[in-house]
C-alpha cells in the first residue's frame, strides 16, 4: 500500500497509529483478525528516526537490533548488502545521511515481519538504493507479505497495490 | 532471548554508548570535584568546620551533579528512534527501563560516589564516617536514578525539561536526605545508625521496584 498525501496530512501519524506507537482516540488496528499490540513482532517499524545510535558503528548498530528482536545473521554480510563494505567499525557519525539510512535499512534484509511499515524509505538514498529497495519490497510482497510505504517520491505503478491517499485539513 | 539476556544486552549496549562518549561521562564527575576543591578554599583552613559540613557537601555535589546528568537519561535514544524499536520489540518496557535505571547509577551514580574520598584529603572528613557517607550515597544515588527516571521520562519531549527536572526530583529526596543525615549525626558520636540506614534502603528498594513502571508509562506517553 502507498500512502501519499500533502504535509501535515497525517500520513506519518497513521502509519505510527498502525504500529500501536500512537494511540488512537477511537478504534482497533488489527492484523489477521488480531490486535497488532499482540503481534508486534510480526510488523517492521522504520520511521523517520532510524533507530540508529551516532556514537555506535554500523556493526554495533546492527548486533543490537538483532539481538533486540531475537534474530541471528551474518553481520558482515548485511554490512556489504547494504554497500557499507569496509564501513562497518566506523561510528555513524561519521557516515553520511544516507549510509546511516542504510544502516537503518539493514532490517529490510532480516526481518521476518508480515508487514513492513515504511515512513519515508528512500530518504537520502540514491538511484541504485531505491532500486534495490524496490527489489526488495517486490520480493516481500510476492512471498505474501505486506508493505506500507510513505514517499514523496512516486512509486512504480507495477508495485503499488492500494493508492490510499490522505487529504489535508485544517 | 530470555528476559536475562535482554537485561544484559541493555547494559552492554549502555556501556558501549559511555565508552564513545567519554566526555558526557566525565562532565558530572569533573562538576563534582570542582565543588570540593572550591569549597575548603572558599570556607577557609578551619578543620572542624570543613569536616562538620563534609557529609552535607558531599550529599549536595552528588545530587547537583548526578542532575548535570538526568537530562540525558533518555533524550538520545528518544531523538534516534531507538526507544521506537525498543516499545516494538514485544519486551516488557519495564525491563527496559529498569536496565536504564542500573546502567545509569553504574555509569554516573558509583564513580560520583567513588570521588567522594576526596572529602577524607579536602574536607579532612575521617575515613571511618567516609565510609558510612559512601553508603547512605550508594542507596541515594540509585534513589536519584530512579526518581530521575521518572522526570526525565515526563520531560522528554520538552526542550526546557532541564530546570523543570530538578524541581521535580528533588522534593521526592528530602526523606532521603533526612535518613542519610541521621546516619552521619549516628555515625559521628559512635552510635549505631542501622534504623535510618534502613529506613534509607527500604526508601530505595521502593522506589526502584515503582519507579520503572512509572517511567515506562511515561515515555509511551511521550512516543504517542
Amino acid at each position: 500500500m502507498y500512502l501519499t498525501g500533502p504535509n501535515g496530512a497525517g500520513k506519518t501519524t497513521l502509519l505510527r497509529s498502525v504500529c500501536g506507537l500512537h494511540q488512537v482516540q477511537s478504534g482497533l488496528v488489527s492484523l489477521n483478525g488480531q490486535p497488532i499490540s499482540e503481534q508486534l513482532s510480526q510488523v517492521l517499524y522504520i520511521g523517520h528516526k532510524p533507530g540508529v545510535n551516532e556514537w555506535l558503528n554500523a556493526e554495533q548498530n546492527i548486533a543490537h537490533w538483532l539481538t533486540l528482536t531475537n534474530q541471528q545473521a551474518d553481520i558482515q554480510t548485511l554490512v556489504s548488502k547494504v554497500g557499507l563494505t569496509g564501513l562497518g567499525h566506523v561510528p555513524v557519525r561519521y557516515l553520511s545521511a544516507g549510509q546511516k539510512r542504510r544502516v537503518a535499512l539493514v532490517r529490510l534484509w532480516v526481518s521476518k515481519a508480515k508487514l513492513w511499515v515504511l515512513d519515508e524509505p528512500y530518504t537520502s538514498i540514491d538511484q541504485k538504493g531505491i532500486e534495490v529497495l524496490n527489489a526488495l519490497f517486490d520480493r516481500h510482497k510476492k512471498a505474501g507479505n505486506h508493505v506500507l510505504v510513505t514517499s514523496h517520491q512516486a512509486l512504480p505503478t507495477d508495485m503499488v497495490d492500494i493508492n490510499f491517499n490522505l487529504e489535508y485539513r485544517f | 532471548m530470555s528476559y536475562f539476556s535482554f537485561f544484559r544486552q541493555f547494559l552492554q549496549r549502555d556501556f558501549q554508548i559511555a565508552v564513545n562518549q567519554k566526555h558526557e561521562l566525565g562532565l558530572p564527575l569533573v562538576f563534582f570535584a570542582l565543588i570540593l576543591i572550591l569549597f575548603p578554599l572558599s570556607v577557609g583552613p578551619e578543620p572542624g568546620t570543613l569536616s562538620k559540613i563534609a557529609p552535607a557537601v558531599g550529599w549536595v555535589a552528588v545530587i547537583l551533579s548526578f542532575l548535570l546528568a538526568l537530562p540525558r537519561m533518555f533524550s538520545e535514544d528518544f531523538e534516534n528512534g531507538w526507544l521506537e524499536q525498543v516499545f516494538l520489540s514485544g519486551y516488557p518496557n519495564v525491563l527496559s527501563v529498569f536496565a536504564r535505571i542500573v546502567s545509569f547509577w553504574c555509569l554516573y551514580g558509583i564513580p560520583l560516589v567513588i570521588v567522594t574520598w576526596l572529602l577524607v584529603p579536602f574536607f579532612q572528613f575521617p575515613l571511618d564516617l567516609w565510609w558510612v557517607l559512601a553508603k547512605t550515597l550508594i542507596c541515594g544515588s540509585l534513589l536519584l536514578a530512579s526518581l530521575g527516571s521518572i522526570a526525565s521520562a515526563l520531560l522528554l519531549s520538552s526542550r526546557k525539561g532541564s530546570s523543570v527536572l530538578s524541581l521535580l526530583v528533588l522534593p521526592f529526596l528530602i526523606p532521603a536526605l533526612i535518613f542519610a543525615a541521621a546516619c552521619i549525626d549516628a555515625a559521628s558520636q559512635s552510635l549505631p545508625y542501622n534504623a535510618p540506614f534502613m529506613m534509607l534502603s527500604g526508601i530505595t528498594i521502593i522506589t526502584l521496584t515503582l519507579a520503572p513502571f512509572a517511567t515506562a508509562q511515561a515515555l509511551k506517553l511521550n512516543l504517542s
